[in-house]
Parts: C-alpha cells; sequence; structure tokens
C-alpha cells in the first residue's frame, strides 16, 4: 500500500488517472441524488477553476472575465436550445465558439498593455456583461433568469437526472484535465511560466509573448464557455447573478487558495467552492466572511496554496521531500 | 555561422525630447567580439534593446547576415540568430536552472499549443531534445551540478553565467552580453571572461557592454565608443586607448577601471 501510494503520488498522470476512478465510483458510492449532483457541480467548478489556473497560475495574467465567459457559455447554449429549440450538444459548440470569439476580441487590444490594464479590461468586460444579461430582457430574461433550458439528450433518452448528468461531466472534464497536464510538460506550458516571471526575458528567448497570452487567454476563456453550457444544461436554469464580477474574483480567490500555478491545486480549490456554500447554507452571509479568512490564511501562512500544504504534509509521512519538490523538478 | 555580420546603420533614437541615440553606424564581423563602452548614459543599454527588438528604434537600420531584423518582433530575432542576457537579471525565476535553459532553446522547437495538449510524440521530442540542449550547454558552462536547482537559489555569478546559457540555446550567431561582469568577485569574472572566450572560439560573435575597460580591451577585437548617444571613436582595443576624444569623455570618471 505505502509503495503504492509512492507510486502515485510522485507521478502527475496516475494521480490524475486515480483521482478520475475516484470520481467515476461517486455515483455508485453516494448513490443519493443530491450527491451526484453535488459531484457535478464539483466537475464544473473544477474546469472553470483549472482554466483559470492556466491563466493566472501558469501564464501569470490576472484575468478578472472568467465568470463573464462562464455566462456567455450557458446563455449561449441555453438561448440557442430553449428558443431557437437547438439540441444542446450543438448549443455547447455554439458555446465554444462564442467564448472564443469573445476572448480574441477582448485580448487581442488589452493583451499588449502592461501591468494592471489587462486585468481592468477584463474586470470592464464583465461589468458589460453582467449588464446585458441584466438588461437584454428579451433575450436573456433579465434578472429573471434564463428558465426552460432542456437537458442534454442521446437519441430519445433524457439526461435529465444527476446520475445520468454525472458521466457527461465526467468525461469531458476529464478530457480537460487531461489536455492541461499535457500543456504544462509540453514546450507552451514552459514558455507560459516563463513569460509569467518575465515576458521580456521571454521574448528574448525566442517565446512569442503576445501570441501565446493570446492562446492562453482564448484557451481558458473557451472552457470557462464550456463550464458554462454544462452548467445551463445541469441546472435547465441561469441567473445573472451567477456571472456577475464577484463570481470571477471568487473564482481568483480559489485559485490561490487551492495552489496558483499547481496542477492539483485548483482540485482543492474547487472543492472549498463547492462545499462551501452547502454548508454555509443557513448561515448566510458568513460564507463570504469564511471565503475571506481562508484567503488571508493561505496568503499568509500556506505559501503555495492547499495542494502545497497537502504535499508537503504527505512528503513527512513518507519520510522525504519528493512531492514537495515537485515544479523543482 | 561564416556569413553573419552585424550591421548597424544610422540608429537614432529619442524618447519624447531626449536624443538617446544618434546615428549610430557600426558593423561586427563574424567571429569577432566588439565592446560597446562610454560613460553612463552614454545609450549603450538603449542600443542593447533596440538591437535585441526590446524597444524600437527611431531611425536606421540592423541587418544580421544580409538581411533587415530591425522590423521584426524581439522573438523573431532570436530565430534570426540573436540572443542577449540582462544586465539586470531577468530569470524565470519559478523554474528550475535546466527549465531556464530548456526555455532559450524554444525557437529550436516546433510543436505549438495543440501538439502540447494532445501530448503527441513531436511535443515530446521537442522537450526531450531542448533538456539534451540545455544540459549540455550547462556542463560545457559548469553548471550541471546546479541544473535541478530553482534558479532563485543560484549566487549573482552563476545566474550571470546561467543567463549566457539560456541565450546560447537559441543556437545564436551574435550573442548580446549587457554587463555580464558587472559585480561580480574577480573569481567569477575570469570564469565568464573564460566562458566567452571559448563560446567566441567556437564561432559565435559577441556584442559586449561592459565598463571594465580592463577586460574589455582584453578581449575584445574591435570597441565602439558612445558618448551621449553618439560614436565617438571605433577600432581595435589599441586605437581607441590612444584617442583623445576617449581620453576627454572619460575624464572625470577615472574610478570605471577599478
Amino acid at each position: 500500500m505505502r509503495t503504492f501510494l509512492r507510486r502515485v503520488l510522485s507521478n502527475e498522470p496516475r494521480m490524475l488517472a486515480v483521482l478520475w476512478l475516484v470520481l467515476a465510483a461517486w455515483p455508485f458510492v453516494v448513490s443519493n441524488d443530491y450527491l451526484v449532483s453535488l459531484g457535478s457541480t464539483f466537475l464544473i467548478n473544477l474546469l472553470l477553476i483549472a482554466s483559470l489556473n492556466l491563466l493566472v497560475g501558469n501564464a501569470g495574467q490576472i484575468g478578472l472575465s472568467h465568470g463573464a465567459f462562464f455566462g456567455i457559455g450557458a446563455y449561449t447554449s441555453g438561448i440557442l436550445s430553449t428558443t431557437l429549440g437547438w439540441s444542446p450538444w450543438l448549443g455547447t459548440l455554439a458555446a465554444l465558439g462564442t467564448g472564443a470569439c469573445s476572448a480574441v476580441l477582448l485580448g487581442l487590444p488589452t493583451l499588449r498593455l502592461r501591468g494592471h490594464s489587462f486585468a481592468m479590461a477584463t474586470l470592464g468586460f464583465n461589468a458589460i456583461v453582467s449588464v446585458l444579461l441584466v438588461g437584454w430582457v428579451g433575450l436573456t430574461g433579465g434578472p429573471n433568469g434564463l428558465i426552460g433550458v432542456p437537458s442534454y439528450a442521446i437519441g430519445s433518452h433524457l439526461l435529465d437526472t444527476p446520475t445520468s448528468f454525472y458521466p457527461v461531466t465526467w468525461l469531458v472534464v476529464g478530457i480537460v484535465m487531461l489536455g492541461l497536464l499535457n500543456l504544462e510538460g509540453s514546450r507552451a506550458g514552459r514558455a507560459l511560466r516563463a513569460l509569467a516571471a518575465s515576458d521580456i526575458a521571454a521574448a528574448c528567448s525566442g517565446v512569442p509573448v503576445f501570441r501565446y497570452k493570446l492562446i492562453t487567454f482564448t484557451l481558458a476563456s473557451t472552457l470557462a464557455a464550456l463550464a458554462g453550457a454544462l452548467y445551463v444544461h445541469q441546472n435547465n436554469f441561469a441567473s445573472p447573478d451567477s456571472f456577475s464580477f464577484s463570481t470571477s474574483v471568487l473564482l481568483l480567490v480559489m485559485v490561490t487558495v487551492g495552489g496558483a500555478g499547481r496542477f492539483f491545486g485548483p482540485v482543492f480549490g474547487a472543492l472549498m467552492y463547492t462545499v462551501l456554500p452547502e454548508l454555509m447554507r443557513s448561515f448566510d452571509d458568513i460564507e463570504t466572511l469564511v471565503i475571506g479568512v481562508a484567503m488571508i490564511a493561505v496568503v499568509g501562512f500556506l505559501p503555495g496554496g492547499i495542494v502545497a500544504s497537502v504535499a508537503r504534509i504527505a512528503a513527512r509521512l513518507r519520510g522525504d521531500t519528493g512531492l514537495s519538490d515537485r515544479r523543482v523538478e | 555561422m561564416s556569413n553573419f555580420q552585424l550591421e548597424v546603420q544610422d540608429i537614432g533614437c529619442r524618447f519624447g525630447g531626449l536624443r538617446a541615440l544618434h546615428d549610430v553606424s557600426f558593423v561586427v564581423q563574424p567571429g569577432h567580439i566588439c565592446s560597446l563602452i562610454g560613460p553612463n548614459g552614454a545609450g549603450k543599454s538603449t542600443l542593447m534593446n533596440i538591437l535585441s527588438g526590446v524597444i524600437p528604434p527611431s531611425t536606421g537600420t540592423i541587418k544580421l547576415g544580409g538581411r533587415r531584423i530591425d522590423r521584426l518582433a524581439a522573438h523573431r530575432r532570436v530565430v534570426a540568430g540573436m540572443a542577449r542576457t540582462f544586465q539586470n537579471l531577468q530569470l524565470f525565476d519559478n523554474l528550475t536552472v535546466l527549465e531556464n535553459v530548456v526555455i532559450g532553446a524554444h525557437s529550436r522547437g516546433l510543436s505549438g499549443f495543440f501538439s502540447g495538449v494532445l501530448g503527441s510524440p513531436g511535443a515530446r521530442r521537442d522537450t526531450v531534445s531542448a533538456r539534451r540542449t540545455a544540459f549540455q550547454l550547462l556542463d560545457r558552462l559548469g553548471l550541471a551540478d546546479r541544473a535541478q536547482v530553482p534558479a532563485q537559489s543560484l549566487s549573482y555569478g552563476e545566474a550571470k553565467i546561467m543567463e549566457i546559457a539560456r541565450a546560447m540555446a537559441s543556437g545564436p550567431h551574435i550573442l548580446l552580453l549587457d554587463e555580464p561582469f558587472a559585480g561580480l568577485p574577480g573569481s567569477a569574472v575570469e570564469q565568464v571572461a573564460k566562458v566567452m572566450v571559448d563560446l567566441n572560439r567556437t564561432g559565435t560573435s559577441i556584442v559586449l557592454v561592459e565598463h571594465n575597460v580592463r577586460i574589455v580591451m582584453q578581449l575584445s577585437h574591435r570597441v565602439v565608443v558612445l558618448s551621449n548617444g553618439e560614436i565617438i571613436s571605433e577600432g581595435t582595443p589599441e586605437h581607441v586607448q590612444a584617442d583623445p576624444a576617449v581620453i576627454e569623455a572619460y575624464l572625470g570618471e577615472p574610478a570605471d577601471d577599478a
């Protein structure tokens, strides 16, 4: 068992495989609709936070529009499948397209700017999207939200129960996570970490900095739109306040709390982002307080986020320092 | 490496009303070490930034191996055969020493984002060959035993050498070194000088910006002296040292050679 654990913990692909096997077992283990549905929500949140981690944690670009792209995905697929009667699968593809196009249009003028300009521009973008979602009542349903969004279906079989929907997120998010893991160890992934540290040195080492930033922003935002499409066909509903600026900030907090720039950081971030609201449901505003305290605690006491601390503890239990030094391999 | 001559023609640079460089022209012969010296504020660092594409010139042209590169973005100049180090260290301090040098080999790879995401064989090959290149360079420059440590834990001198390794990883025809000796202890100066001479012997041309006049005169084939953004003297080390214009420009700054 010990050697098995050691082999798994020292290898990211194996760790991902084990995590995905555990997640595959989840609906059978809990066999409770509420918990299965929470599992899907966790996977969607993981998709959101892992994609934001690519942009913020790896490429070092502070993007504050992830909530907006989440919303763009949800509303694109939601509106197309509700108003125009498109298949939700086609709607999801359209959500990817809309997300990608908006990201390119937003990234082209703003990613060249230095300093905090990109953060400011994405923040502004999120505000605009929020206003549109609330104000464009004819299209979006306004403050009441978009209702009656159909579920995914395979043939005539509707995926409208938690247990039938869960495999979709499991598969989709699994494929994305594998892709992100591959990217991390590749030429492009390394270049992203380099330009995060010094974009001038990266450019002078042959890295096309602007192009890489644009591709990363587009990829991350498109994945957020994918998460939005999954979300809207899970809940059959979308409300503007799910995609506000505060969602973008919270997602950013979860990237940091989990462990920015570390592959498994978002797993912890998503866990917290999924479980906290459920635990705090009866306390209302305390949730925000808890998240605030967690943020301060992580920034102050847990450098590298929860994942780094877990790795350190695991390493101490095993009596070596292998895992905590993984990044330094 | 034979015909990669660097031709700098009439380079000028203005920042608002300030004239940082004016009509700067010189040629670096293939295989030469050409040094740029001059008092503080003479425009040496500006010239380095213009040559490497970090800032655009207001006027003039730059040719490498007969091909104009002054309109190329910084990363394309690396592909054209030019690489640089920085006066103030620009480490990728979140990466290991080996990974830093691997980034230097970026332009030699072919795989993009999508083959990276797919984990294609091409992407893996790129990683393997870049690592091999990087490790060979670290070995050659005497940093092999530090390959796996985080770049931020290097000493100042080691970091300067690592930047040279990173620049060399792209396989450049010409290497721009921006004050590689500044702030180094004597032993490290010797070591970096040895590295430079060694790289130069194997065919890499070098443009050296340096304050330490003694070492410049020792290493250079040609010396270009800048003052107030203009070339005031150019030639062999002996010629420049005897030039009254140079002596005059340096009056008041005799401590440079300390």
